[in-house]
C-alpha cells in the first residue's frame, strides 16, 4: 500500500519534474503551473505513503535506507514548495525536481529488509533528532540545486558573444547567492540540533554521547563543512561560486554519509535504525 | 539625380568589431575626414555616419560608378580589403536611399527601433553641412530620411518595446544584481553614449554616478548636470580610475583611447580588494576600451558592444513584425523620392529656364542701377534687385510647376519642347548663358 503510494507519487514528481524543464527551455507560464501542481500532488500522495508507513510501525518511516530516501526526499519536496509559493521561482523547479527524483527513484527500488528495530526507538526525543536531521539534509539538498543554478547562471552571464537564452530566465546571481546563503544557514542550524539531539538520545540509550562511529565521525565531518561556510560568509564575506560549489560538495558528503553508511550497517545506527 | 547617390561602408551585420574599430579612426577626425572625401575624384558631396554598429561614407556625383571607385579606394586607405570577404557594401541610387532610410529608422540597427541612430544621424549630417561638403542630392535624401523615421516612429511599433544598447546593459545588469538600487556606477567617457546610459542607470536608482573622463572639466560638467537632477555624482580624471574601480559595482565605459583604458592587471588588482563582490563591466566603445582578458577574471562580467547588440537580437519577434510595416513605408518613400528627384533632374530644360531667368533678372537689376543707383541707398538698392527677382519668378513659376508635374508622370517631352523652344534655350546652354561658367546641371537642379 505504502508502496504504491509511493510509486504514485514518484509518478507525479515525474511528470512535475518535466513540466519544470519544459519551463525551463519554453518559459511557459502552464507548465510552471503543471509543476507546481504535480509536485503538490506527488507531495500529498507520498505524505498518505508516509503515513500509511507511521500507522504500519507505529514510528516514523525512517527504519531503513528506503524510508530514509523516502522522507528526504518528501522533506525536499517540501522545502522546495514553501520556496516556490514565498518567492515565486518556478524556474529553481528545473534544478531541484530532478534532484527530489534522484533520492526518490531509489527509494522505490530499494527493497526494504525487515529488520529488528533499534532500542534507541524507545526514546522520546528520536523522532525529532530523524524529522531534524532529515530536513536539514532537505535543506542543503536544495541549496545545492541553488547552487547548480548559479553556477549555470554565472556560466550564461560570462559567456561572451551571443547569448543562449537561459539567463533571461535564470534570477540574478545575486537572488541565487542569496537564497544559497539562508538555505546553508537554516540547514547548518537543523544539522547542529541534529547532532545535539543525536548526543542526547545515545547517551539516554547507550550511556555514551559520541562514539567516532563513521556516521557520527561524517555528521561532524558535514557540520565543520557548513560551519566553514557560513562562517566564511558572515565573517570571510566569501560568496558567489566558490560557496556554490562548496554546498554542492557538502550534499554529496551528506548523500554520502546517508546512503553509503547505510549500506554497510557498522555501527550502532545499523542499517538505519535496525 | 538620385542615381547619382552612392554608399561604401560596414556594419555589424557585415562586419566584426575590430575590422570597424579600423574604420572607426575616420569618424575621429570627421572634418579631416570630410574634407578628404570632398577632394576625390568625382564626389560633389559626402557625409560621414559613423557609430559604434557602423561606419558608411555617403557620396554624391557624376557618374555614380566613379564616385563609388573613389569611395571604395578611400576605405582601402584605411586598411580593409575593398572586395575582402564581403564585409564592405556598395549601394547606388535607390538601393542606397533605401539604406540610408532604413538606418534612419533604426531597422538596421543592432537593436531594431533604438532611438540614438537618428540623433547621430543628425549629427553627421551637421558636421558635413557645416563642413561644405552636402549639396541638393544629400540634402534631400537626408532630408527626407529624417521623415520617414518619424513616420516609422509614429505609425509603427518598431520603438515601442525598443531597449538602446544602454537598457540592454541595464537588463544583463539585473541578472548580476538583485536590484541595481544602491549600487554604484562609474562611467568612463562623458560623451553622449555614456551620458545616455547614466540616465538609464540613473532611472533605475542607482545611489552613485562616478564620471571618469580624460578631460576632467567635462566630467564635472556632466556630474554637475546630474547633481541638479538630485543624484549624487562626481567627476574625475581617468587617473583616479584604480581606486574608482574598488568602490563601484558596474562600469560603463564609452571612451575610445588608443590603449586599454582598463586592463586585465588594473581590474584584477581592483578584484583582489573588492574580495567577492561582483564587477559588471560594459565596453560601449569602439575601439575597446577594456582588456577583454578582463572577462576571464572571478566574479567580473564582461560585455561589449556585440555581446549587448546580440543579446537584444534574440527577443525580436514582435519588432520584426512592425519592421515588416516599417519596410513598406520605406518602400514607399524611395519610391517617391526616386521620382521627385526624376522629376527634377528629368527635365534638363527646368534648370536651363531658371538659369536664364536669374541671368535676365540680375542683368536687369545691374542696368537699372547703373542707371539711377547713386541716388539710392543700400536697402533701396537691394528692393530693386528683389524686385527684378520676384517679377522673373512669378513669371516662371505656372510654366515651372507644369513641366515638373508633367516629369513627375513621365509626359514631359512635349511641354519641355515647347518651352525651350518659347524660351530660346534649344540651341544649348550657351545660348541662354552668355559668358557664364559651363553648366553643371546636376548641382543646380
Amino acid at each position: 500500500m505504502s508502496h504504491a503510494l509511493l510509486g504514485l507519487a514518484t509518478l507525479a514528481y515525474c511528470g512535475a519534474g518535466v513540466a519544470y524543464l519544459w519551463y525551463l527551455v519554453h518559459a511557459d507560464a502552464p507548465a510552471a503551473r503543471f509543476g507546481v501542481w504535480g509536485l503538490a500532488a506527488g507531495l500529498v500522495l507520498h505524505g498518505a505513503a508516509i503515513s500509511v508507513g507511521l500507522l504500519h510501525h507505529d514510528f516514523l518511516p525512517a527504519t531503513n535506507v528506503r524510508e530514509g530516501l523516502s522522507l528526504l526526499a518528501w522533506l525536499m519536496g517540501i522545502s522546495y514548495l514553501v520556496l516556490d509559493r514565498k518567492l515565486h521561482l518556478p524556474i529553481l523547479g528545473a534544478f531541484v525536481l530532478p534532484l527530489v527524483l534522484v533520492v526518490a527513484l531509489p527509494a522505490l527500488a530499494v527493497p526494504m529488509p525487515d529488520l529488528p528495530l533499534s532500542p534507541a526507538l524507545h526514546d522520546g526525543l528520536l523522532p525529532f533528532h530523524v524529522v531534524i536531521a532529515f530536513l536539514g539534509e532537505a535543506l542543503f539538498a536544495v541549496a545545492s540545486g541553488v547552487g547548480f543554478a548559479y553556477l549555470v547562471q554565472e556560466r550564461e552571464l560570462k559567456r561572451r558573444g551571443r547569448l543562449a537564452v537561459l539567463w533571461a530566465k535564470l534570477p540574478a546571481l545575486e537572488v541565487l547567492d542569496g537564497l544559497n546563503r539562508r538555505l546553508v544557514l537554516w540547514g547548518f542550524a537543523l544539522l547542529s540540533f541534529t547532532i545535539v539531539t543525536g548526543a542526547l538520545v545515545a547517551k539516554a540509550t547507550w550511556g555514551s554521547a559520541w562514539s567516532w562511529e563513521p556516521r557520527e565521525l561524517l555528521a561532524f565531518v558535514t557540520w565543520i563543512l557548513f560551519g566553514g561556510l557560513v562562517w566564511a560568509r558572515q565573517l570571510a564575506g566569501w560568496r558567489g561560486r566558490r560557496v556554490a560549489v562548496l554546498t554542492m560538495a557538502g550534499f554529496l558528503l551528506v548523500m554520502f554519509s546517508f546512503v553509503g553508511l547505510a549500506l554497510c550497517p557498522v555501527d550502532r545506527h545499523g542499517g538505519m535504525f535496525q | 539625380m538620385i542615381d547619382r547617390l552612392v554608399l561604401v561602408g560596414v556594419s555589424h551585420h557585415t562586419a566584426p568589431l575590430p575590422v570597424r574599430e579600423r574604420l572607426a579612426r575616420l569618424g575621429e577626425n570627421l572634418r579631416g575626414t570630410l574634407d578628404a572625401l570632398h577632394k576625390l575624384p568625382g564626389v560633389a558631396e559626402g557625409m560621414v555616419l559613423s557609430t559604434c554598429n557602423r561606419v558608411e561614407l555617403y557620396g554624391a556625383g557624376a557618374p555614380a560608378e566613379r564616385v563609388a571607385s573613389s569611395l571604395r579606394g578611400f576605405v582601402a586607405d584605411q586598411g580593409l580589403e575593398p572586395n575582402g570577404s564581403g564585409e564592405l557594401y556598395v549601394r547606388q541610387g535607390e538601393a542606397a536611399a533605401r539604406h540610408l532610410f532604413r538606418v534612419a529608422a533604426s531597422l538596421d540597427s543592432m537593436v531594431v527601433g533604438e532611438p540614438q541612430i537618428l540623433g547621430q544621424l543628425k549629427d553627421a549630417f551637421q558636421a558635413a553641412a557645416s563642413a561644405g561638403t552636402t549639396g541638393d542630392c544629400l540634402h534631400r535624401t537626408v532630408g527626407r530620411a529624417f521623415a520617414v523615421a518619424k513616420r516609422v516612429r509614429t505609425e509603427t511599433e518598431v520603438g515601442r518595446n525598443a531597449v538602446s544598447m544602454a537598457s540592454a546593459a541595464v537588463e544583463l545588469a539585473r541578472k548580476i544584481f538583485a536590484s541595481l538600487e544602491g549600487k554604484r556606477v562609474l562611467l568612463v567617457g562623458a560623451g553622449e553614449m555614456a551620458t545616455h546610459a547614466a540616465r538609464h542607470l540613473a532611472a533605475q536608482g542607482v545611489a552613485a554616478l562616478e564620471i571618469a573622463n580624460r578631460s576632467p572639466e567635462r566630467a564635472d560638467e556632466l556630474a554637475a548636470r546630474f547633481r541638479d537632477e538630485g543624484r549624487d555624482a562626481r567627476g574625475h580624471a581617468l587617473d583616479r580610475l584604480p581606486e574608482l574601480l574598488s568602490e563601484v559595482d558596474i562600469v560603463v565605459s564609452a571612451a575610445a583611447a588608443d590603449g586599454w583604458l582598463l586592463s586585465r592587471e588594473l581590474v584584477a588588482r581592483a578584484v583582489k580588494s573588492r574580495r567577492f563582490r561582483p564587477l559588471f563591466l560594459v565596453d560601449l566603445a569602439v575601439p575597446r576600451s577594456i582588456e577583454p582578458a578582463a572577462g576571464d577574471l572571478p566574479n567580473v562580467y564582461l560585455k561589449d558592444v556585440d555581446d549587448i547588440g546580440g543579446l537584444v537580437e534574440q527577443n525580436a519577434a514582435h519588432r520584426a513584425e512592425e519592421a515588416g510595416r516599417a519596410e513598406q513605408i520605406i518602400d514607399g518613400e524611395v519610391a517617391e523620392l526616386a521620382r521627385v528627384l526624376r522629376g527634377r533632374s528629368a527635365v534638363p530644360v527646368l534648370a536651363d529656364l531658371r538659369r536664364f531667368g536669374d541671368q535676365v533678372a540680375q542683368a536687369e537689376a545691374r542696368r537699372t542701377l547703373s542707371l539711377v543707383g547713386g541716388a539710392l541707398d543700400e536697402r533701396q538698392r537691394a528692393s530693386v534687385e528683389a524686385m527684378a527677382r520676384a517679377i522673373v519668378n512669378k513669371l516662371l513659376h505656372q510654366p515651372t510647376t507644369r513641366l515638373r508635374r508633367a516629369a513627375e508622370l513621365g509626359v514631359e517631352g512635349e511641354l519641355a519642347d515647347a518651352v525651350a523652344r518659347l524660351f530660346g534655350l534649344e540651341e544649348g546652354d550657351g545660348a541662354a548663358e552668355p559668358g557664364g561658367s559651363p553648366p553643371d546641371r546636376d548641382s543646380e537642379d
